[in-house]
This record gives C-alpha cells, structure tokens and sequence, in this order.
C-alpha cells in the first residue's frame, strides 16, 4: 500500500518558536506539502510533510530539533462533503481508527492525511471500496 | 619503582585505624601551633583559650571552633597566613567570590609538594602510570583543577598535556595525536567532548586509547557516570578536592568505585549536623569538615566545607584504610526548602537520569504560585521517540511520579526540546529560585 513519510517535531509551547523552527529551513530547497501542529497547554508537535524527508529530517537533526519519522496515508477524493464523509466511513467500516488527520483542497479534489492504528485493516478498506492513495510524488505534484 | 603493587605509598595507604589516628593527634598538635602563628586563629584561639595541648585524643577535635568561608573572605587575602611564612609563600589560588571578596589559600613549596603527592597518589589508585598519557582538559589558572593535577601527574611520571578547558576539536586532536590514555575533565564538559566525537564522527571507543576518565568539581550522580562510562567505553572516576583544602586529591575513588577513599595522613574528616553542628552516626549524610594537617603557609582547622556527603561504612576490598565518603550529595547551600521539605538538586537529578527518552540537561525553579511555592522541573527531551501525544504525556507523568516518589512532593515537569536549556560551561547551575524573599 502507498503510504507517505511524515515529520513530526516537538514544538515548545512558546511565542515564536513555530517561525523558530521553520525558518531552520530557509537555505534548502524543499517544499512544504501539508503541515498541522496541535498542542497541549505545555508543547506541541508540528507535522509536516516535505518533498524530501530524509533531507529536511537531516537539517533538523543538525539543527538540534528533535524529529520523528512516520508513515501516513494519504487519500484523494471528491472535495464534496458526502464524498469526505463517505471516504472515512469506508475506513471505520474495516475498523480503522483514524488517531488523527489533517487534509487540504485544491480545485475539486481534497487530499487527506490519515494517521491509522492499523496499516493492514486500512489496506483492506483500500481494496475493498477502491480508495484512491497518493504517493509522495503525486503529492509533489499538484 | 613500585613494582607491581597497587599502591602507590603501601606503608601510609595500608595504616592500622590505630595508626591513623595517633598521626592525626600528632600532626593537630602541630598544625593548632602553626595555625595559631597567624593573626586569625591566635586571636580566635585565645579568645577562647585553646591550644594544642588542648588535644589529648581524636575526638578533642570537637573542643575547637569551626572555621567558614566567611572567616576566610573575611581574613582577606593573608589574615590565616602564619607569621614569618608570608616570603615563603610561593603560589596562592584564589576562588571566584560571587559576592564580596574571593578566597586565597596561600602555599609554600612544602605545601605544593605536597598537594602533588597526594594527587599523584590518587592517580596511581586508579591505575595511572609513568607510562600514561593524561591530558587535563580543566581550565588552569585560578582553577585548582589545572596546576593541582598538572603537578600530580608529573610526579607520578605521566607524559602531561595541559590542554586547558574547551575547544573541543583541538582537544579531540590532541587525544589522537598524543595518544591520550587518561583524561581529567569536568563532568559536564566530557558530554560535550562525546559530542564533539559524534560529530567529527569519530568512533572514541575504537578510535582512541583512552582508558580513564577523571571526573570531578562538580556534583553528578552515579547514573551519569555509567552514561560517560558507556559513551567512552572507558573508566571514570571521581575526584574531589576543594581550593580551600588545596585542591584535588583529597579524596578519590579506588577502582571498586564504591565511595571516595579521604587521605587521613593529611586530613581529619568530620561529618557534622549543618543545623546542630553535631556529628552524624556513620553512614548518615551530613556537612564534610576537614582540618589540614600538613599545611604549613596557611593551615584551616575544622573547615565548613557545604559539602555533603556521608561515611560509607566497612572496610574497602582494595585494602586502603582510610575512610570512604559517598559521592558528594550537593552543597548544604543548595539544598532548598519547599513546603517544609528539605530537597537537594542530585535527588531531581538520579530521577532523570533513569529515563532514557530525556537528555542530561535540566532546570530546576522554584516559584511563588499564589500563596504556594511550585517547583518546576525543565528537562530536555533527548529524542523525538513518537508523533503520539498520549506517549508524551505518560512520559511526563511517569517522571513526576518518580519525582514525588522522591522528594514527597509533586512537581510541574515540563519536556522541552533538545538544546533549549542554557548550555553549561562551568559548573552547571541546576537551580532558579524565584521566589521573594
């Protein structure tokens, strides 16, 4: 199955440090595909996803910036309502639970980012409803 | 040479309890007659009416009066210099005073020789050899660790190298370059040495000789040390020495690294109460007093030294006699006082150290909330080890209960990125106290 590598880093909870750590990237030349950062009262963890992953994970690193690599889904459907809701339903119906997601729209079509417990139980939702996947490259892309 | 035995002076390391003390009332004896030489101690003593044959046994120690670090700035520089000895007088160390006058310890030539054999002494009980390379990587100057070590070592035969504290690239040449074999550092600086490895991706383990790290000035728990140990792949020791006792090689670990070996040939050591100023029952923890016996320029008598530590009870399986003190546990000055509770900075510390997910880096600060005080405890997330927040949060409230486990109360730890804390360069600074006082 198509999954897509995302970054997560850890953001502390203060004025400043979202464009902080950003702005670590300025001299390289990478995308930013989609991004969310949510938060607890104390930090938070921004996720991103790049053109190039190992080389944004590696300039953080260097950065001092704490990264953690995962694996997401990322799904493309109608940018209609009965459409998005009808994509995750799909998923529940195999019993994926989706632990978080964010999503972007371009024209028509809206892309989702899924983060899944189980990667196996989302690929059989995949096969069965014909879900349609993006791969990095595509995502590069549009 | 000493053949193939493991100490260094046999007769003086392997003494009879008995022996040991019938020196120590001796060298009082003489050191009470020296010391009331200088203006400080003949017109303290003689307020009180004491002398040296005051001293009849050990524990007539206890019948003379204590001697602070006030007394010293007070005395600022030569009031505990004995008469006639100020010409012979050949080096003084002084400590950086935060407030006020700094202190001096004055030394003559006796009183250096000294100082060297007893660190040369040291370092031989941890294997060090003539055949050694040590490179002392302590910042020299005032700073007792850099001549008080470069001195030792020469004594003992060791090929020196005087690196001096910092730049860490050049310290990484030297390493390889001279083939170092034993190093002396601050503890927190052999993290950043480490670092500099890794980053000049240089494997220290296979790619150096170096077998022995000397640690030391600078409070740190036993977990730290097995991390430096790991990250070397190499021995490392502790050392502990203040200026006002000279420096280093007052009291240092064997190679059993169970407890710091004190030289009581050149020092009575006392544990006292701080509050009550009454001795502990051994094995409790309490403030280190020591008294100089073999220091002529400038002799200190019971010196308060704000270390505390305890005695650690039995016999030692290297066959040295003299009495082991616990790692130091902290300075009864930063021992702070929340809802009632005394707390010490290494106790937070042994609790962090046990969670490998967080770095050594921390901060401690206490502050009024409303009408309570609230600790908060800073610590560096060492990895990003998972994009769930629920595993951050168990993280976190995993350490506060450790924490409260530990101190009895429950504090606000707070996870904040690697690197984010202020990097220590100097003794670290584990401690913000906000609260109005």
């Amino acid at each position: 199955m198509k999954t897509v590598k995302q970054l997560s880093l850890f953001l502390e909870n203060k004025f400043g440090r979202l464009n902080e750590i950003l702005e670590v990237l300025s001299g390289a030349n990478v995308s930013i595909i989609a991004s969310s950062v949510a938060d607890t009262t104390e930090y938070g963890i921004l996720r991103l996803i790049t053109s190039d992953t190992d080389t944004v994970a590696q300039i953080f690193r260097d950065a001092n910036v704490n990264v953690f690599i995962s694996e997401v889904v990322a799904v493309s459907c109608k940018a209609d309502a009965v459409s998005f809701a009808a994509q995750l339903k799909n998923f529940a119906n195999e019993g994926v639970v989706i632990e978080y997601m964010y999503s972007f729209s371009r024209e028509q079509e809206t892309v989702m980012i899924l983060k899944v417990n189980d990667i196996k139980a989302a690929e059989r939702a995949v096969e069965k409803y014909n879900i349609t996947l993006m791969s990095e490259q595509q995502l590069i892309k549009l | 040479m000493h053949g193939e035995t493991i100490y260094y002076q046999p007769a003086i390391e392997t003494m009879s309890r008995e022996e040991i003390e019938k020196l120590q009332v001796k060298r009082l004896k003489e050191t009470i007659t020296q010391a009331t030489k200088s203006p400080f101690y003949r017109a303290e003593y003689s307020k009180i009416g004491v002398d040296a044959s005051t001293i009849t046994s050990i524990n007539d120690i206890r019948k003379l009066p204590f001697t602070t670090k006030a007394d010293l700035r007070d005395s600022y520089p030569f009031g505990l210099v004995v008469d006639g000895m100020k010409d012979k007088v050949v080096r003084l160390h002084s400590s950086s005073g935060t407030t006020g006058h700094p202190t001096v310890i004055c030394h003559s030539q006796h009183d250096l020789d000294q100082w060297a054999m007893r660190v040369a002494r040291s370092l031989y009980m941890v294997g060090v050899r003539e055949t050694d390379v040590f490179q002392n990587s302590s910042g020299y100057g005032m700073f007792t660790g850099g001549l008080g070590f470069q001195y030792g070592a020469e004594k003992l035969g060791a090929l020196t190298v005087p690196a001096a504290a910092g730049n860490t690239p050049r310290q990484i040449k030297f390493i390889q370059d001279f083939d170092t074999t034993v190093i002396h550092a601050i503890p927190s600086y052999t993290s950043r040495l480490y670092e500099g490895f890794v980053e000049m991706g240089i494997d220290v383990k296979k790619e150096t000789n170096l077998k022995i790290l000397l640690i030391g000035a600078e409070p740190h728990t036993d977990e730290q040390r097995k991390k430096i140990e790991a990250n070397f792949g190499a021995k490392a020791y502790n050392s502990f020495g203040l200026s006002e006792m000279s420096g280093p090689g007052v009291a240092f670990e064997c190679t059993y690294q169970d407890g710091l070996h004190i030289w009581e040939d050149c020092y009575i050591v006392e544990i006292v109460n701080p509050e009550t100023l009454e001795p502990v029952a051994d094995g409790e923890i309490g403030e280190l007093v020591l008294t100089t016996l073999d220091r002529d320029a400038m002799p200190i008598i019971r010196y308060r030294t704000r270390d505390l530590t305890r005695f650690i009870v039995g016999d030692c399986a290297c066959g040295r006699t003299h009495r082991r003190i616990d790692r130091v546990k902290g300075r009864s000055d930063d021992m702070f006082i929340v809802k009632g509770v005394n707390i010490f900075p290494m106790q937070i510390e042994k609790v962090l150290m046990e969670f490998e997910q967080i770095g050594t880096n921390y901060l401690i600060t206490i502050a009024n909330v409303g009408s309570n005080d609230e600790i908060k405890i800073e610590v560096e997330l060492n990895t990003m080890f998972t994009d769930d927040y629920s595993k951050l949060e168990k993280l976190g409230k995993e350490i506060t209960r450790k924490l409260r486990d530990e101190i009895l109360i429950t504090p606000k730890v707070l996870l904040v990125g690697k690197n984010s804390l202020p990097q220590q360069d100097g003794k670290a600074v584990r401690v913000s106290d906000l609260r109005d006082k």
